[in-house]
């Protein structure tokens, strides 16, 4: 047992000593703003690019960004904002993706008195800044809507199917949620439902009528569920489908086209992610792909912590670009998986002109 | 020539008649061994620390001591817990959702108006109810620990998400959290796991339970011939790991100030890897409070060290599994120089 | 040089060693040691644990350097680096755990590394007959065509043996070779050495059992702090002028027999106890008295095993009452119901069923007695180092300090830590199970020596054995059993290892 003692005390040796001395190379204080960003989960491809590109956008953007990752986990989130407090930067952003640990979160952020900008998941008494996916639910639906009606689908002969990811929380299944909503209040004969009426627990509304099941976070885990849903969708029901993200989407499309049904489907996925562009380019079923346009967030985050800290007070939301992406208009804003284009900004985020960042980016319209 | 006493048996002569005397011709090799030890891992965590200091900006403060310190808290507390378990002999991986279950119970509890300590001590209990089913089922039944902890896991993992419908539930009140509160610029729940740290080290190094783990961890046959209670030993630890555990995910709640039915994930790897970092052996039998503390630390600063370095994600990974292969690698290699030293 | 049958047997001397001398981590193991073994010779190098007799044969087999001194093999000057010089000059060494290849056939381990082919191929058959063939030289029987894991222990030492004569040994040097056998196995292994040595084989092995000396070597070299202390033809030795050499005490302790005293006073009588197993055991009595010492002898198999168990409270399965001081009580169902009704019990095997290896020696000491050396729960650290001295001290066991593992300890000591602690709770009769089983000489002596002056103070002791020699040594009453029924019981004059084997094994196979 010695041993372990020995090792110990090397172990409150070394804190003791810590205790008396300062910290270790503080970063460069120069004229630029300095960011702390932590990101969702490195390991996952979107909130990776995310991550890059704060990262590699900084030079551009003119400001200087030290970036965590807070691995979809609430207790990590909690270390990286000790972290990131301890840094003192100008502003912290943080893109903590566990819903509902925002409170602790804030709580540490405005008690360090540093300003804070929370991305996507709101956080108690920051900024935030975050796509909406009621606003891609609704245009999803307002895609779908004429082009069924074309068809003549009717509320007799259609199953609104929506591919939901409880455990992300209430704000990011609020696609598949408005969905319904909005095409229940345009296509009469589907049972009206108010958003708070879809939750977790639902899986069928009306005569099937509506479906909702797990997605499982992948395009396998989406496909798996979906082959158990598909047996209890009527064989000569249409189907429109829309789940939280393009995979969600795909698994649902998968599992349809191998039971025969993808002339009778209209799918809209949620991304983009280039199997959805692919989709949307070439498959007669992929009707819409709603783009989120997440890889160019950086540009607009950096500029709402620049914003703050020029003391310009945002909106209680600023708005991410987004676009619904039809067979029409893919091509004017992405050329290939590339974007080419953002649309116009949102009416709450119209101050960021102001900072002049989107500038130094020259891609999007109207600036 | 005389010989030295100890080596070779001396022919039937008076009793020896003095206490212990330490060899004169193994000394050496021992003080080599116990140096080797003492070196593997606390030398191995000072080497970590000199080398974050010098790499990673804001690591040598006592500010980030203090981050390092209130990180490793919740998962210390539940290390301590494996730690026991593993040296009895078994292995708990439902940890990982006795965790949730805890932060999750104890958050409804308070949302329902039960008061703070009454909603500890009932999140605690449930835990330690999950930890006495593994207990049964492992003794009565027969199935091995590894199935069978297995198993509760994915049992107390849809139970947490079934109880919360799958969403993180929030405080009602966000003042509720009084281990989040600060003493001395340290969170009080630092001083909740250095406390929970010296109540397991009281028990294991100075209780009759605290040996009689050791003994059916070291051989549970001998310890049943010698009448030892094996079972219902085995099924305590199991109870006072889930207990732990549920404990700790009642801090854990306090600092995020909700119920989160997904945190704790890793905590049955990073639990179990910091045990055996600490010297406890797979097999059981083997094992202590200040290694495992080292243990927690030191894989605690190589997350804290390599986040301030900003080093990507994926490297942390294998950062964290290397440095564990490398822990048991030298533990095997010390057991091999221990054998040839001795004989 | 080679030992075959064909040319007339060799003679003269073939090995010769002269002031070996080794340290191990500045200990002196072997500090002078001379040593000659002439062709056709079987000597047996015997001493206790440490005396030296392992590192002489590991260095008469190349597998270790001595520091000082020389061999001479054959009349030639020999330095062997390594075990394969020492096999090229004919010495071939049979270590206690052998290495073979078990997954391949006993053929192929006989040849190994000089399988017969054509240009590079094998073949089984080829392979096979060429070991027959070696086999009917030698006259060692061994099933050739069967994988080598599947053969017992005795066979795999003998195809062990064959593959050394093979490489034209001539001198075999062999560590304990009957630590494991049966005693028809050993008597076989004998009797193929002796065969051997008339054709000019030189043998040395390495034995602390006074039987087999005394049946198979021509002469005993005995080695005591790693000198040669005694170097004597067999014929001309007495037993107890062995154990003399051995120990150096003097030789009238040895050998004592116990007065065959009256022993009224029942400590356990054994009631009707059934069995349905292997072997069956129907309606099975005995009675222990205080101060007695029965030993239950018998082969592997005959049922002491499973009455010393029974007792023990591991095999619930038994019918029967025991009577235990005055107190009547049905088969014990459980080790602690034994424990409580006053049985201590010492376990066969003390590495897997007795000692707790990673505690220290007083945790093992205390282990049957925590609630004795705590208060409430909490353990008394002076207690238990007082009761663990006190231990200790009593019964002689050999540590560097009382809170080392007792895996560090030597099989002798650790029996005795075994020992003392069922001692420690007081027990009113002791059963014990093969106690000197892999443990040396003066520990063994010592053994007995504490048991029997406990059995004086008053215990009890059922004493389990398959080891003739030692149930005739210490027992009062040796009870033969045979197929789970007792077919004798022996005292006195009658007590005798010729008596006892023979009623043991009578209509065996």
């Amino acid at each position: 047992m010695g041993s372990r003692w020995r090792g110990l005390a090397a172990v409150a040796l070394v804190i003791l000593a810590a205790c008396g001395s300062s910290g270790g190379n503080a970063p460069a204080s120069n004229s630029k703003i300095s960011i702390d960003f932590a990101s969702a989960d490195d390991r996952i491809g979107v909130f990776k690019t995310v991550g890059d590109g704060m990262v590699s956008g900084a030079p551009t953007a003119g400001v200087t960004v030290r970036h965590y990752d807070n691995k979809l986990d609430g207790a990590t989130a909690l270390a990286n904002a000790d972290l990131m407090i301890q840094d003192k930067p100008d502003i912290i952003i943080d893109w903590n993706a566990v819903a509902n640990v925002g409170a602790a979160l804030g709580k540490k952020f405005n008690n360090a008195h540093i300003p804070c900008l929370a991305v996507n998941q709101p956080i108690a008494g920051c900024d935030w800044y975050n796509l909406s996916n009621m606003q891609a639910g609704v245009d999803a639906a307002n895609t779908m809507i004429p082009l069924a009606q074309s068809k003549g689908w009717t509320a007799n002969n259609t199953t609104i199917l929506m591919v939901v990811q409880s455990s992300a929380g209430v704000e990011v299944n609020n696609g598949p949620r408005y969905f319904y909503v909005t095409i229940a209040s345009k296509i009469s004969g589907f049972p009206t439902m108010t958003p708070d009426q879809i939750n977790p627990q639902t899986t069928v509304i009306g005569n099937h009528q509506g479906v909702q099941y797990e997605c499982n976070s992948t395009v396998d885990g989406s496909y798996a569920n979906a082959k158990n849903v598909l047996p209890t969708i009527p064989a000569s029901n249409h189907v429109l489908v829309f789940g939280d993200d393009t995979d969600c989407t795909l698994g649902a499309l998968r599992a349809l086209t191998e039971a025969g049904r993808a002339n009778n489907t209209m799918a809209c996925g949620l991304g983009p992610t280039p199997d959805g562009l692919t989709n949307l380019r070439t498959n007669a079923s992929w009707v819409c792909e709603e783009a989120l346009f997440l890889e160019d967030w950086p540009e607009f985050i950096i500029a709402e912590a620049v914003a703050i800290h020029m003391g310009i007070k945002p909106p209680p939301l600023t708005s991410a670009p987004q676009v619904s992406l039809t067979k029409d208009n893919v091509d004017t804003y992405y050329t290939g998986n590339t974007v080419k284009l953002l649309p116009p900004l949102a009416a709450n985020a119209q101050y960021l002109k102001q900072t002049g960042i989107l500038q130094k980016f020259h891609n999007v319209q109207g600036i | 020539m005389q010989l030295e006493t100890g080596k070779v048996t001396p022919p039937k002569a008076s009793p020896p008649a003095d206490k212990a005397s330490e060899p004169t011709q193994t000394r050496s090799t021992r003080l080599v061994l116990s140096g080797m030890q003492a070196l593997g891992l606390g030398g191995f965590y000072v080497l970590t620390l000199l080398f974050f200091s010098v790499q990673a900006p804001h690591f040598f403060s006592f500010s980030n001591a203090v981050n390092i310190l209130s990180n490793v808290s919740v998962i210390g507390i539940v290390t301590l817990g494996q730690m026991l378990v593993l040296i009895a002999g078994g292995f708990d991986l439902s940890v990982a959702g006795t965790l949730p279950l805890g932060g999750v119970v104890f958050t409804i509890l308070i949302n329902h108006g039960v008061s703070l300590p009454v909603a500890w001590l009932i999140a605690t209990l449930s835990g330690g109810v999950v930890g006495a089913a593994n207990g049964l089922i492992i003794t009565r039944i027969g199935i091995n620990p590894l199935v069978t902890t297995l198993g509760t896991l994915s049992v107390t993992g849809g139970l947490a998400n079934v109880v919360t419908a799958g969403e993180t539930v929030p405080f009602n009140d966000l003042n509720a959290g009084p281990v989040d509160n600060v003493i001395g610029g340290t969170p009080v729940y630092i001083w909740v796991w250095i406390a929970v740290t010296l109540l397991v080290f009281v028990v294991l190094r100075f209780t009759v339970l605290g040996r009689m783990i050791f003994a059916i961890g070291g051989n549970r046959e001998a310890s049943r011939l010698a009448g030892i209670r094996v079972d219902f030993v085995t099924t305590l630890v199991y109870v006072i790991s889930g207990a732990l555990s549920a404990f700790a995910g009642v801090v854990l709640a306090q600092q995020l100030l909700a119920g989160a039915p997904t945190v704790g994930a890793t905590a049955a790897l990073t639990s179990i890897a910091a045990v055996i970092l600490g010297g406890a052996a797979l097999t059981g039998g083997v094992g202590g409070v200040p290694g495992t503390v080292v243990g927690v630390l030191v894989l605690g600063t190589v997350a804290n060290g390599l986040a301030l370095m900003q080093v990507p994600a994926f490297y942390q990974q294998i950062a964290t599994g290397s440095i564990l292969l490398l822990a048991v690698g030298f533990g095997r290699l010390r057991a091999l120089f221990g054998q040839l030293g001795d004989r | 040089m080679n030992g075959a049958s064909e040319k007339r047997a060799p003679t003269g001397e073939v090995l010769k060693a002269t002031k070996l001398a080794k340290s191990y981590g500045g200990h002196l193991v072997l500090k002078h040691v001379d040593f000659s073994i002439d062709a056709g010779e079987i000597v047996a190098v015997i001493g206790e644990n440490g005396a030296g007799k392992s590192t002489f044969a590991k260095i008469v087999a190349g597998a270790v350097l001595p520091e000082s001194g020389e061999l001479t093999c054959g009349g030639r000057h020999a330095e062997f680096r390594s075990p394969r010089d020492a096999l090229k000059a004919g010495i071939a060494y049979i270590p206690q755990e052998l290495a073979y290849l078990p997954d391949v056939s006993v053929a192929e381990n006989i040849l190994v590394g000089r399988w017969p082919h054509r240009g590079g191929v094998t073949s089984d058959l080829a392979i096979r007959a060429m070991a027959a063939a070696e086999a009917r030289r030698f006259g060692i029987e061994v099933p050739v065509g069967r994988r080598m894991a599947s053969l017992t222990l005795a066979e795999r030492q003998l195809v062990e043996i064959l593959k050394a004569l093979t490489r034209s040994s001539s001198v075999l040097v062999l560590d304990e070779p009957t630590a494991s056998l049966t005693s028809s196995e050993s008597k076989n292994l004998f009797s193929i050495l002796r065969k051997l040595a008339r054709t000019g084989l030189a043998v040395i092995f390495i034995s602390h059992r006074m039987d087999e000396i005394f049946e198979v070597s021509d002469r005993a070299v005995v080695l005591r702090n790693g000198e040669v202390v005694a170097n004597v033809v067999t014929a001309k030795v007495s037993r107890s002028e062995l154990i003399g050499h051995m120990l150096g005490a003097a030789a009238a302790e040895f050998g004592e027999r116990r007065d065959a005293g009256t022993f009224n006073d029942p400590a356990m009588q054994l009631e009707g106890w059934s069995l349905r197993g292997e072997p069956d055991i129907h309606d099975f009595n005995l009675t222990v008295h205080r101060g007695e010492i029965v030993c239950l002898f018998g082969l592997r198999g005959s049922g002491g095993e499973a009455l010393a168990e029974g007792l023990a409270g591991r095999k619930p399965k038994f019918e029967g009452t025991v009577v235990i001081d005055g107190k009547r009580h049905t088969v014990f169902r459980r080790p602690a119901a034994a424990r409580k009704a006053g049985i201590g019990y010492v376990p066969a095997e003390r590495k897997r069923e007795g000692l707790v290896m990673p505690l220290s020696v007083y945790a093992n000491l205390s282990l049957l007695v925590l609630r004795l050396v705590s208060t409430a729960g909490w353990l008394r650290p002076s207690a238990e180092r007082r009761l663990a001295v006190e231990l200790r001290d009593r019964m002689q066991i050999r540590m560097r300090s009382l809170s080392q593992p007792v895996s560090t300890l030597s099989g002798g000591n650790q029996q005795k830590v075994l020992l003392a602690s069922r001692l420690a709770s007081q027990p009113k009769v002791l059963v014990l199970q093969e106690p000197t089983r892999g443990v040396d000489v003066g520990a063994r002596f010592e053994i007995h020596h504490y048991l029997r002056s406990i059995a004086a103070q008053g215990m009890g002791v059922l004493w389990v054995t398959t080891d003739v020699e030692e149930a005739v040594l210490i027992a009062d009453r040796l009870v033969v059993l045979r197929e789970g029924a007792v077919v004798a019981e022996l005292t006195g004059t009658s007590k005798t290892q010729g008596n006892a084997l023979e009623l043991a094994t009578k209509d065996a196979a």
